[in-house]
């Protein structure tokens, strides 16, 4: 049943994202091309343009992607198709797990698209070498990265699953409750970090320090990918719990 | 085995009680009429029994088991309102009709749409809300379902289509299966009716079989309901 919730979810997120990805990647090959015709301040310039629509392109297809997911979950859980969804012979856990997947898919998706499109648009041999270097020495950066946006889209889920169980307001709460929740999670992972800095790195402790290396913050991003392991994990089953102790639906 | 229990049911909303201590069991193939003036809580006990609401206290009971999976599989649910994605065709409702529902029945929902004229290639958002409704009355009844609910079916259409609708109930429904019809236009369907609950300030005003409601009074069951509920 997962797989045929996932197949509609991601259609349904999919089918205004893919115009995005489509629109990035043209211009990112426009951008290529007019790059490589001659030198001219023209010519340049018009390929600088196509490299910024493309670049806003597929960074409109991250941001809806977290979006349209919090909507689908709104629309199918609460507004009149969760008609449907809550009456299909599907158990609740399979209902919150695809859509939780469908928006890390469209989010991983719209990653691997961005970064496509910057490495056609702006390609070079330095750009090549920047992503070879970016993959091996920053990968717990880009990790870190796609947990961060994992969370926030959990913490979304969560403060929308707090909102709808309120009789009034039920949006409005929603999103007060997903600041809310956003705001004291983050604020306590940096508590973390500087307890941790203070505990492990008393004598090189970043945050006294004006120029960060890799090599120093290292320990750093590690620590905070445990962090947003954990957050994670919290957050889907409370979120699951939350679910599954009934919804109200509108 | 009853095939629906509901058990000192209660919903509260904001404090405000909705329904109040329902106990109501139907057994199988009967057509229940849950009838009503408007707002006195007859969707919300078909949402609670639909899983769509928690309940406060209380507990429903399709054969003999709470709202999940398996009570979900034996109930075709009508709701009032479009449920369905208006981004979708005909076609790809259909399709997705038969992935979930294992008693979906292909070939009287291909028979009930041709009965409508509806291009199976046109797109939900291009149809009347009339002809949606039509759409959602044929997918529903084109279950094999235990239990056939449908909320407030008559509600907003012409006299013609009354008749569409109430024709395609009775003559599709599975033999054995009952059927639990919500509306306060009694008048239209107290014919089909072998059972009757009155529903008045969320609580249950009356239970009985149809015809010795009728028989008892002398009365049809909507005068009965005029004359109980008279404002």
């Amino acid at each position: 049943m997962l797989k045929k919730l996932l197949k509609y979810d991601l259609r349904w997120v999919g089918k205004i994202i893919i115009v995005f990805y489509s629109l990035g990647l043209i211009f990112s090959l426009f951008a290529l091309a007019f790059a490589n015709i001659n030198e001219s301040f023209f010519i340049q310039l018009i390929s600088k343009i196509c490299a910024g629509i493309a670049m806003s392109m597929v960074i409109s297809a991250l941001f809806n992607s977290v979006l349209r997911s919090w909507v689908r979950f709104i629309q199918n859980i609460y507004k009149d198709e969760s008609y449907l969804t809550h009456t299909l012979p599907v158990e609740k856990n399979t209902i919150f797990l695809s859509k939780f997947l469908s928006a890390i898919i469209t989010c991983l998706v719209s990653l691997i698209v961005i970064a496509v499109c910057v490495l056609i648009s702006y390609y070079s041999v330095d750009m090549v070498n920047f992503f070879k270097m970016a993959i091996t020495e920053y990968y717990s950066l880009i990790i870190i990265a796609l947990l961060e946006i994992i969370f926030m889209i959990q913490v979304g889920y969560l403060g929308i699953v707090f909102g709808y169980k309120q009789n009034q307001n039920k949006l409005l709460k929603s999103i007060i409750s997903s600041f809310v929740i956003y705001i004291v999670l983050s604020g306590l992972s940096l508590l973390l970090v500087y307890i941790y800095s203070l505990i492990f790195h008393s004598g090189n402790n970043i945050f006294n320090q004006a120029n960060i290396s890799l090599a120093n913050a290292k320990d750093y991003l590690y620590f905070a990918l445990g962090v947003y392991v954990v957050y994670n994990v919290g957050l889907y089953f409370a979120c699951i719990k939350l679910f599954n102790t009934g919804v109200d639906v509108d | 085995m009853m095939l629906l229990e509901c058990k000192n049911l209660c919903k509260d909303f904001d404090g405000k009680k909705v329904l109040k201590n329902i106990n109501l069991s139907i057994g199988r193939g009967k057509i229940v009429g849950i009838l009503g003036k408007n707002g006195m809580g007859k969707t919300t006990l078909i949402k609670l029994i639909n899983d769509l609401l928690t309940p406060t206290s209380g507990e429903v009971l399709i054969n003999g088991k709470k709202p999940g999976v398996e009570s979900k599989k034996a109930i075709s649910f009508l709701p009032e309102r479009t449920y369905l994605d208006k981004g979708m065709t005909i076609n790809e409702v259909l399709k997705f009709f038969v992935e979930f529902y294992d008693n979906f029945n292909l070939e009287r929902a291909y028979k009930l749409l041709e009965d409508l004229s509806l291009d199976k290639e046109q797109k939900i958002i291009k149809m009347s809300k009339g002809m949606q409704e039509k759409l959602q009355l044929v997918l529903v009844m084109s279950r094999d379902a235990d239990l056939y609910i449908l909320d407030e079916p008559l509600g907003g259409v012409d006299p013609a289509t009354r008749d569409y609708i109430l024709d395609t109930i009775l003559s599709n429904f599975r033999e054995g299966a009952s059927i639990i019809i919500t509306t306060h236009l009694i008048a239209d369907i107290e014919r089909i009716l072998d059972e009757v609950v009155f529903i008045d300030k969320g609580e249950i005003a009356l239970v009985s079989s149809a015809d010795e409601l009728r028989d008892k009074t002398k009365l049809s069951i909507d005068e009965e309901f005029r004359r109980l509920f008279k404002c």
